[in-house]
């Protein structure tokens, strides 16, 4: 690409000069601006709108920090405030000048009672962002899900498009895109591994869970760095006016929240913590290896934040999870993600909010092999930095900037042998790399009419790969052509990307809307895996000399209508994705503790592209979705298949998810999930042959079978307590696989035991029916 | 390292109430594809090529052998050794004994098809010793055969281990190589899950010392398991035409009594 890196920053600045003026030149108004919180809780409330009562086509929405900035004509003005769930709010204000306004809006009591202004509920038709899904926190709770873990990432399965990443699992695919191709953020830090106990858990407690967002396309230009999907979580502020407790003790793990005020209004804490403990149960085993071993995960979520004035507050958050396992005294093995997020949000003026973004996030795993024969310890780490800065401008009611840069650090050190010296292991060390992306983005919302929305912006992502080290080229083969030492900073490799994003809504009539979206994506980070489970041990690198960046394109179109009073919503979307640069591996490849693992990888061509629809019944008693995707996912590469196209393991043409959620009466409200889906595309062997007596398979064409198509019904109950005035208690019941069926987890082939030389299949599935109970409590 | 990996998958197993049944699925029926299996070995003067074809998945007979093919293998002095065919696609050559570090040249003729592979008999490597070990898994005790042997420094070595057990014919275990300890007095232990041994058991351990072709066959083989993203055939010396491997191995046996 001729483009260079300083040229695009250039280009992004004379943009933004550009928006500037536009404001400048604009006609005497004043602005409005403020927080919008929870009146009983402080917290801010993402989302939330102001409208004009007298013309409620003009409005803003609160950004994630609860900041809202809207630009009047001068004179006296009706202004509403709301939020989904929440009381509308009304304040007359007469502007003569710019003006700052907070607001606290008071949860409703009922969600019956809640009245919805249009445009709050209407946004899923107007707003130009498609591909997204909003997660309600509180839709959560209800909606059952294995061992009455609630779970965001189970929860998002359940939507069009979203597919599941195998029986109990948290990981997800989207739009036939891999595991690694989505970014998942939990408070603006990168998190690795999103998942407890090999996927069966997500790492998210949701006690701690503000807002969840996944975008599955039309990403506005300031996500970058995935190919597929962005799963953007905030996490609670805590409780700025009382002190709270919320917890639960359910049958593999307790959760206990305590949030409170430092000072009254000015800043709170919020502490979330998990513990698993069926590990308490082996040590009531008789048997030595059992007793001995050890078997659970925990989670650590803080946050504190500070209000020091009108125009400034500071974050401070944090997340630890580890996972232990250890069996007997054969082995140790530990896995487990920390971030911590320091934001600092700065209002300049009314109209331009800033926030300043620092981030450490660390993934690191351990295995420990201290026994008779071996002493001996793997471990191996990826570590980042990122500084982030962010600006929104709200010019004007028709227009909003959004820009700013991004600088990730990265370091990746592999798996590393550390042997004791009197142990038959060597010590292996593998060089670390170092990886640096650069990235700045501008983005632009504008009504240009009252029925047109768009979205249009810029980023431009620069990865570079630094020394020192020893990088070596490889020929088609995998063989090494040459190598080649750099030293410390030296630049071994530089790819620059330009990600073009735009979205489009179109306002039919009142209640539909036609939208369109384009975006491409770049991804400098690439997690190996040949094996259907991800696990931690899995080998992460980045772009380099051999790898170049994953590229994907992605248009899609989609019709949008709410109906009977906006209490139905209902979607439709196709996309087709384009993807570069994808990577699979040679035959047999060894990705583990490999100095030469870029020899073991092979790159192709993806497509994917589906239709994806959504009912949803958002009010009243009864109330749920129902979500269909069609899809197909398909890969090429040159030395896999013959170089034809093959279906994508996470291939299902079907997706279905019902949701269902009944309140039977105050105190009862009921559940249930079915989800259906065509079985994942697998390899089986056509044939087998023998070698030594042992029986071999032949194996023709990549994922030319499938696995049989999967469904499972999911029971929930949910009781709660009269609500004394501090203190509630609910019981969560839970039944995952209703009807006990035997999904199949793994299909596989193996010599009859009476007689070898005939060959049976045999099925593993994993959850039959399994019951759950969980108390919880929250005063 | 695998072994403990192993392990691991054995204890989530374990902990997930997961229940097993045999079904019936429908298998496509490939066009058989030829497998060729060659071996000189310094431990016999009976060498041995195999020529069969794939037979499809649902067939009660192993293999499908292929007669009538001419088979020589040429030594890097230029002796030419003749294979007969002793009983359909059993080719064999009498009086042809291996030798270390001598290269090898396999020629096959089928039905006017030509294959041709290269190897070269790898130093030998024998085991110093032998023993049973015991390893406690979820109370039950597990009883195999380790073997301890000096690996040689500096080059890489590729080992394959076959087990008989009281007499019965020879198995194979697994395949290993020094990646992780080269140069170290090593001890492996040849674990086979599918074999109980019982103490009093008599076990003979053949220990192959093969070439890196071989390696990478029986790798591919021992590493494919229920959790392969993409299972595929193992990579063939002998290219798209046939499958299989020609192995020329150094090997030594070591027996023990299972204590």
């Amino acid at each position: 690409m001729s483009l260079t890196p300083v040229c695009g920053f250039r280009f992004i600045l004379l943009t933004i000069l550009i928006g500037v003026q536009a404001v400048v030149f604009s006609q005497t108004t004043h602005t409005i601006s403020g927080h919008i919180r929870d009146a009983l809780t402080g917290e801010t409330l993402i989302g939330a709108s102001i409208t004009l009562k007298a013309n409620p086509s003009i409005g803003a929405r609160a950004n994630n920090y609860g900041f809202y900035s809207l630009t009047v004509p001068e004179g006296d003005h009706v202004f509403v405030f709301s939020h989904v769930g929440y009381q509308v709010e009304e304040a007359a204000i007469g502007l003569t000048g710019n003006r700052t306004f907070d607001i606290e809006l008071q949860l409703g009591e009922m969600l019956d009672e809640v009245v919805i202004t249009k445009s709050s509920k209407s946004e899923n038709v107007s707003s130009p962002q498609m591909g997204v899904a909003r997660v309600d926190i509180n839709e959560i709770r209800h909606v059952p899900v294995l061992m009455g873990e609630k779970d965001v990432l189970k929860t998002i399965q359940l939507l069009p498009g979203v597919l599941s990443g195998g029986e109990g699992s948290s990981h997800f695919f989207v739009r036939g895109g891999t595991g690694d191709q989505n970014l998942i953020l939990l408070d603006e830090a990168m998190v690795y591994n999103a998942s407890h106990l090999f996927g069966f858990f997500s790492t998210f407690n949701s006690d701690a869970i503000k807002e969840v967002n996944l975008y599955k396309g039309g990403m506005s230009a300031q996500y970058g760095g995935r190919l597929a999907s962005v799963l953007d979580i905030n996490m609670l502020d805590g409780n700025k006016k009382n002190f709270g407790a919320e917890g639960g003790v359910g049958i593999i793990a307790s959760r206990l929240k305590v949030d409170g005020p430092i000072v009254k209004d000015k800043g709170s804490f919020m502490v979330s913590g998990r513990r698993t403990y069926a590990d308490l149960f082996l040590k009531f085993s008789n048997d030595e290896s059992i007793n001995q071993s050890s078997l659970y995960f925990y989670d650590l979520n803080a946050k504190a934040n500070y209000r020091l004035n009108d125009r400034n507050a500071l974050f401070l958050s944090g997340y630890f999870g580890k996972d232990v396992l250890g069996y007997s005294d054969l082995f140790g093995f530990d896995w487990g993600n920390a971030t911590a997020t320091l934001r600092w949000n700065h209002v300049l003026n009314n109209q331009l909010f800033s926030n300043t973004t620092l981030v450490y996030s660390n993934f690191n795993y351990n295995v420990n092999i201290d026994n008779e024969d071996y002493d001996f310890v793997i471990a191996s780490r990826i570590l980042n930095y990122n500084l982030k800065q962010d600006f929104q401008l709200y010019a004007t009611n028709k227009s909003t900037w959004r820009f700013g840069v991004n600088l990730l650090r990265q370091r990746i050190s592999p798996a590393n042998i550390d042997a004791d010296e009197d142990t038959p292991v060597n010590s292996l060390q593998l060089e670390d790399r170092t990886g640096m992306e650069l990235a700045a983005y501008i983005s632009h919302e504008w009504n240009p009419t009252d029925h047109l929305n768009v979205v249009y912006g810029l980023r431009v992502n620069n990865f570079l790969l630094f020394g020192p080290g020893v990088f070596s080229q490889y020929d088609a083969d995998g063989d090494i052509m040459g190598s080649q030492t750099y030293k410390n900073g030296e630049v071994v490799q530089h790819y620059i990307n330009l990600e073009p994003r735009l979205s489009l809504s179109y306002q039919l009539q009142g209640n539909n809307s036609l939208k369109v979206s384009y975006n491409r994506n770049s991804q400098n980070l690439h997690q190996l895996s040949n094996s259907t489970s991800s696990l931690p041990t899995d080998a992460w690198v980045m772009s380099s000399n051999n790898i170049k960046p994953q590229v994907a394109d992605q248009v899609a179109l989609g019709y949008y209508q709410n109906f009977g009073g906006d209490v139905y919503e209902f979607s439709a979307e196709t996309y087709y994705k384009y993807m570069q640069n994808q990577i699979d591996y040679r035959n047999a490849a060894d990705l583990q503790a490999n100095e030469h693992i870029e020899a073991e990888l092979l790159y192709g061509m993806g497509r994917a592209y589906g239709l994806e629809l959504f009912l949803k019944k958002r009010e009243g008693k009864f109330n749920g979705w129902l979500s269909y995707a069609l899809s197909r996912s398909e890969r090429q590469f040159d030395d896999i298949n013959e170089g034809n196209w093959f279906v994508a393991r996470q291939d299902r043409t079907h997706d279905v998810s019902l949701v269902g959620m009944y309140q039977l009466s105050p105190r009862w409200n009921l559940s249930a999930t079915f989800v259906y889906s065509t079985g994942n595309a697998v390899t089986f062997p056509s044939g087998k042959y023998s070698v030594d007596g042992q029986t071999l398979w032949y194996y023709t064409e990549r994922n030319g079978y499938r696995m049989p198509d999967y469904h499972r019904l999911d029971l929930g109950a949910t009781w709660e307590s009269k609500v004394t005035k501090r203190f509630k208690t609910t019981w969560t019941f839970g039944l995952y696989n209703a009807y006990n069926r035997k999904n199949a987890y793994i299909i596989d082939f193996r010599e009859n035991e009476s007689n070898p030389n005939i060959t049976e299949t045999y099925r593993i599935a994993l959850f039959g029916i399994i019951p759950s109970i969980t108390w919880n409590f929250k005063f | 390292m695998k072994t403990y990996f192993r392990y691991i998958a054995i204890s989530i197993s374990f902990l997930m109430f997961s229940c097993e049944d045999v079904i019936d699925i429908n298998l496509n029926d490939a066009d058989p594809q030829l497998v060729i299996i060659g071996e000189v070995s310094n431990n016999t003067n009976v060498q041995q090529v195999s020529i069969n074809r794939t037979v499809a998945f649902a067939s009660d007979t192993p293999f499908d052998p292929v007669p009538g093919a001419e088979v020589e293998v040429v030594d890097g002095r230029g002796r030419v050794y003749r294979f007969t065919e002793e009983t359909p696609g059993i080719y064999v050559a009498n009086g042809f004994t291996g030798s270390q570090n001598e290269r090898y040249d396999l020629h096959v003729r089928v039905d006017g098809q030509e294959f041709m592979a290269t190897a070269t008999m790898p130093s030998l490597t024998t085991a110093d010793s032998i023993g049973t070990s015991v390893r406690n898994l979820f109370g039950e005790e597990e009883k195999f055969v380790s073997v301890k042997y000096q690996d040689p420094p500096g080059v890489a070595n590729y080992y394959r281990y076959l087990q008989r057990v009281n007499g019965e014919r020879f198995k194979m275990v697994k395949v290993a190589n020094d990646k992780f300890n080269d140069g170290r007095y090593v001890s492996d232990d040849l674990i086979d899950f599918d074999v109980e041994l019982v103490a009093g058991d008599s076990v003979v351990i053949q220990m192959q010392c093969i070439d890196k072709a071989t390696f990478d066959f029986w790798n591919a083989v021992q590493s494919i398991n229920p959790g392969t993203a993409a299972p595929a055939n193992p990579p063939s010396v002998f290219g798209d035409g046939a499958l299989g491997y020609f192995s020329a191995h150094a090997m030594s046996e070591i027996s023990t009594v299972v204590q």
